[in-house]
């Protein structure tokens, strides 16, 4: 899917992209952000944020 | 005649510790050593052997088992501790699939730590798991979809810290309890869940025969709200040499017996002197008829410290000597078997490996008669 078929799904449907959840760096709850959102927390005003680990399968030898 | 006897006697068995070093360490395995002497040689039968050996039991309870091998060569006693540390299988986890990891170990080390938990299941019940050929690891076969019920324990934990109540204060009575304030801030061998593979659940049918860590209380990680650790564990059956996690002693040692003596008597202050000289309490003072003298009272507590043969006026009298064909066992079990039964069973794995051996000597004979 490229991202000018996702545009033109919003400009023909009005619905908005899905918000990435991130981690706020200074109160640690979680906030879903757009893609031009101000980074800013809505709780602390803190502006940093930290991504989310991806959970994705890794294998490890218990050794 | 009789002194003959006694020098052959002490030669074959008892070491003697010096200041210098240890005296007559050595083992007199050929039958013919002492011929010059005793004009005979020694019995060498299997029969003789079976007849001398034998197994004292000193103290045995849920964990420790304390035994006298008695009548038996050094290589015997050596691979009999070999063979407990390194050779009796145990289920140990071998492979994590690791789903989730927020916490602050690292996902190497966690998998390390998680290695090490014992896990309470009979080995003996499982095969083992055999490895993926060179091909299959080419072609990028996960190992752990071949798994079956027969060669693995599957468990799972999941655990997700969170806080409990946002408005409790962090701190109280100048103390922070993480008890208090967060659901799951520690991570124990308890919060693995057992997950049946094959007919594993009508083979353990109750909570009790369900395959669990061994100690529910082993730390396995600590986590902070928000933090949050997912992984599937794959037991497998394995043993010490491959990695110690699959030893199923955490101790297995020997030593020699000690059998302390006097060449003379040792009375008066010398004996209170002797005594105190003693840092874990070997020598004792009989008082009779008003003379106190020096007894040996309990030889086993002996150490090996030689503080009572440093002084000159000790070093002649005190006769520190060691049984060269009594050692004393000290088994110590994880708790996978019970200690009795890890000797039991090394002494099944040693018969096995001999066993084995002495069918090769004999296809090697059978083989070079034919070419003759």
């Amino acid at each position: 899917m490229s991202g000018g078929v996702l545009g033109d799904d919003l400009e023909q449907t009005g619905r908005e992209l899905p918000k990435v959840s991130y981690i706020c760096g200074g109160c640690g709850r979680e906030q879903k952000l757009d893609k031009d959102a101000v980074i800013r927390c809505m709780h602390c005003s803190h502006r940093i944020f930290y991504k989310r680990r991806e959970k994705k399968l890794l294998q490890y030898l218990a050794r | 005649m009789e002194s003959k006897a006694k020098f052959v006697e002490d030669r074959k068995k008892r070491a003697v510790v010096k200041t210098h070093g240890i005296d007559n360490a050595a083992t007199f395995e050929h039958p013919a050593s002492f011929q010059a002497t005793t004009g005979r040689p020694d019995k060498t039968s299997l029969k003789d052997f079976i007849d001398e050996c034998d197994i004292e039991i000193l103290s045995l309870n849920d964990e420790e088992i304390v035994f006298d091998l008695v009548g038996a060569e050094p290589p015997l006693a050596n691979a009999l501790r070999r063979i407990l540390i390194a050779e009796i299988p145990t289920m140990a986890i071998e492979k994590v699939n690791m789903w989730q990891n927020t916490s602050i170990i690292p996902d190497e080390n966690l998998a390390h730590r998680i290695g090490l938990v014992p896990i309470k299941a009979d080995p003996r019940e499982f095969e083992e798991h055999t490895a993926l050929t060179q091909a299959e690891v080419e072609e990028g076969v996960d190992d752990t979809t071949r798994y079956t019920g027969d060669d693995c324990l599957k468990f799972k934990l999941h655990v997700r810290c969170t806080k409990k109540d946002p408005n409790a204060p962090m701190v109280i009575n100048n103390t922070f309890d993480e008890e208090r304030l967060y659901n799951n801030p520690n991570v124990y061998a308890s919060h693995l869940t057992w997950e049946p593979l094959g007919n594993q659940r009508t083979k353990y049918p109750t909570p009790e025969s369900e395959p669990k860590a061994l100690y529910p209380d082993i730390l396995i990680a600590k986590l902070r709200p928000g933090q949050e650790i997912e992984m599937e564990l794959f037991c497998e059956k394995g043993t010490g040499k491959t990695h110690a996690k699959w030893s199923p002693v955490s101790t297995a040692y020997y030593r020699l017996v000690p059998d302390i003596r006097f060449k003379r008597e040792i009375v008066g202050e010398d004996a209170k002197e002797l005594k105190r000289l003693c840092p874990v309490g070997v020598f004792d003072i009989e008082d009779i008829g008003g003379i106190k003298k020096a007894v040996v009272g309990d030889a086993r507590k002996c150490t090996t410290c030689r503080e009572c043969i440093r002084p000159a006026k000790f070093a002649d009298v005190v006769d520190l000597g060691k049984w060269k064909d009594r050692f004393e066992f000290h088994v110590e079990t994880v708790g996978h078997y019970r200690p009795e039964e890890l000797v039991v069973e090394a002494l099944k794995k040693l018969k096995e490996k001999t066993v084995h051996w002495l069918e090769v000597i004999q296809q090697e004979s059978a083989s070079g008669a034919e070419e003759k």
